[in-house]
């Protein structure tokens, strides 16, 4: 495996800030919700909802933005919201570690070759967040 | 820094749910909790929570520099070694980190010391950025609070500006697990700001990416290429699923980048530790087959490497298990570190998160409970500068 250099070292060090221009920045000034408070999120909106793609108007400003979204059908995907807290997995590595494990199964698109599942298998019905 | 009691508005859990928050009760107790709030002095911010969130994130990324050239470490921290050089190339490219969150233990007259670094996969961010926002501004207006009161929050506006930069015009992929209702929360506010800084994006639960055989890579439902991608699913748990093996060869960019990795696992404090000795705003920590560990001696708290949500977290004084939280953690090893309580205000143990955008400190909030160990049902409170 490459190694960084010793000058490599270190370097993601934050730069000293730049003397500021005016009086340092440590509240908002409006916080505003594009379209987060217009969709309900969670488990029910998200597993009923069709998916969403969003581009930007052109000329947006952000701050103003409009934003066109298109929908598409598809099979849910999300997973179940379990209630139980914690799975009865041990490990989440095995010692060799190109072994790797998967409850999931992976499935055809029926596109060519393409195939899903291979992620969310371990965190199934878990927060991923902390 | 004081916990000041005062009237909940009338109309919060409407408000809540008008924005989206729709996880303010989880299970019938309240998350959110604006029955009373904190109140710091400027001084305190800036000098006891900004100063040092801003040292401790340079001292995580000299010490990310070093693990991630030393195969020792990486051992040490239990990286499986097939995603080292993944981890090691999104080093050297210098892929970027839209955010992070410290959890401090502060009591506004000690030096704030590092608990934990949720470095891969924070949450709790819309809640800090925009709900508490919302409540300085509406109890302001409802004289709850004096007009004079301010709140250390700029995570929005910072937010919207690290997509612009770190993004650069580029599609954003969204992915998680969406069937969480707090983890959707916060991918759907994510994926807003991503959108106000001008990017199209896209979310997806994080079953539904597909891979393509060829050319090899991760796709999208409409077998879309994803490109950039910000995933709200630990690098642990990705390591380990099926898909795992494909990240080497897949052309994907993600936030965080794979060397958050890294600094998401409790091994950094030992590390840290090591690098700094004696850092003020740090506390002493060590693996826990490291014999110095007896430098702890009978009180200190067990951490499992990879933990999230206090799980597997144990208080141990004299001794003897203070406190435990259950959960699936600890295989790979634990550390411990030294016993140092939280500050207790009215009964309550509190735990400051202070959040970094882009690498610069924006932002807190503040977690509350019972428990001396702060766990995923910790009620969330505001705060304000007084």
């Amino acid at each position: 495996m490459a190694k960084p250099s010793k000058k490599e070292f270190g370097k993601r060090r934050p730069a000293p800030a730049a003397p500021p221009s005016g009086p340092p920045v440590k509240r908002s000034g409006h916080v505003a919700l594009l379209v987060m408070g217009t969709i309900a999120v969670g488990t029910t909106a998200y597993t009923l909802m069709p998916r969403q793609h969003c581009e930007p108007s052109p000329g947006a400003v952000p701050g103003q933005t409009t934003t066109t979204c298109s929908s598409s059908s598809s099979s849910s995907g999300g997973s179940d919201g379990s209630s139980s807290r914690w799975s009865s997995r041990s490990s989440f590595f095995s010692s060799d570690s190109s072994s790797h494990s998967s409850s999931g199964t992976s499935s055809d698109s029926g596109s060519s070759s393409v195939s899903r599942g291979g992620f969310g298998s371990f965190g199934h019905g878990f927060s991923g967040g902390g | 820094m004081r916990r000041i009691v005062c009237p909940e508005r009338d109309d919060w859990r409407q408000t809540a749910e008008q924005c989206g928050f729709a996880f303010h009760t989880i299970d019938g107790e309240r998350y959110w909790d604006e029955s009373a709030y904190y109140a710091f002095t400027l001084d305190e911010i800036e000098r006891g929570i900004e100063t040092p969130t801003a040292e401790i994130d340079a001292m995580c990324i000299e010490l990310a520099g070093r693990v991630i050239g030393d195969e020792r470490y990486l051992r040490r921290l239990k990286i499986p070694e097939a995603f080292w050089s993944l981890i090691a190339e999104s080093w050297e490219r210098d892929d970027r980190s839209l955010y992070g969150r410290l959890d401090l233990k502060f009591d506004g007259q000690s030096p704030a010391k590092l608990l934990e670094y949720n470095a891969d996969t924070p949450t709790s961010i819309f809640e800090a950025a925009v709900f508490q926002w919302t409540w300085l501004e509406q109890a302001i207006e409802r004289r709850i609070i004096p007009a004079r009161a301010d709140q250390f929050n700029s995570i929005h506006e910072r937010l919207i500006a690290a997509w612009k930069e770190i993004a650069a015009g580029r599609h954003v992929h969204l992915t998680g697990t969406t069937g969480n209702e707090e983890d959707a929360g916060t991918l759907a506010y994510l994926e807003d700001t991503a959108r106000q800084a001008g990017l199209s994006t896209r979310m997806l639960d994080i079953e539904e990416i597909g891979w393509r055989d060829e050319p090899g890579g991760f796709v999208d439902l409409d077998d879309g290429d994803i490109a950039l991608a910000f995933k709200l699913y630990p690098w642990e748990w990705m390591f380990h699923d099926a898909f795992g093996a494909k990240l080497m060869s897949a052309p994907t960019r993600w936030i965080e980048p794979p060397w958050k990795a890294v600094l998401s696992n409790k091994g950094i404090l030992p590390l840290l530790w090591e690098m700094f000795p004696n850092h003020p705003n740090l506390l002493p920590a060590f693996f826990e087959d490291d014999a110095r560990a007896a430098e702890l001696g009978s009180s200190y708290v067990r951490k499992p490497l990879l933990s999230r949500e206090g799980a597997n977290v144990t208080l141990v004084s004299g001794g003897m298990p203070l406190d435990e939280q259950a959960g699936p953690y600890g295989a790979e090893g634990f550390v411990r570190q030294a016993l140092s309580p939280l500050p207790n205000f009215s009964g309550f143990y509190v735990v400051v998160g202070s959040w970094l955008v882009n690498h610069e400190p924006c932002g807190l909030s503040i977690r509350e409970d019972e428990s001396p160990i702060t766990g995923n049902r910790s009620r969330l409170l505001p705060h304000a500068i007084l």
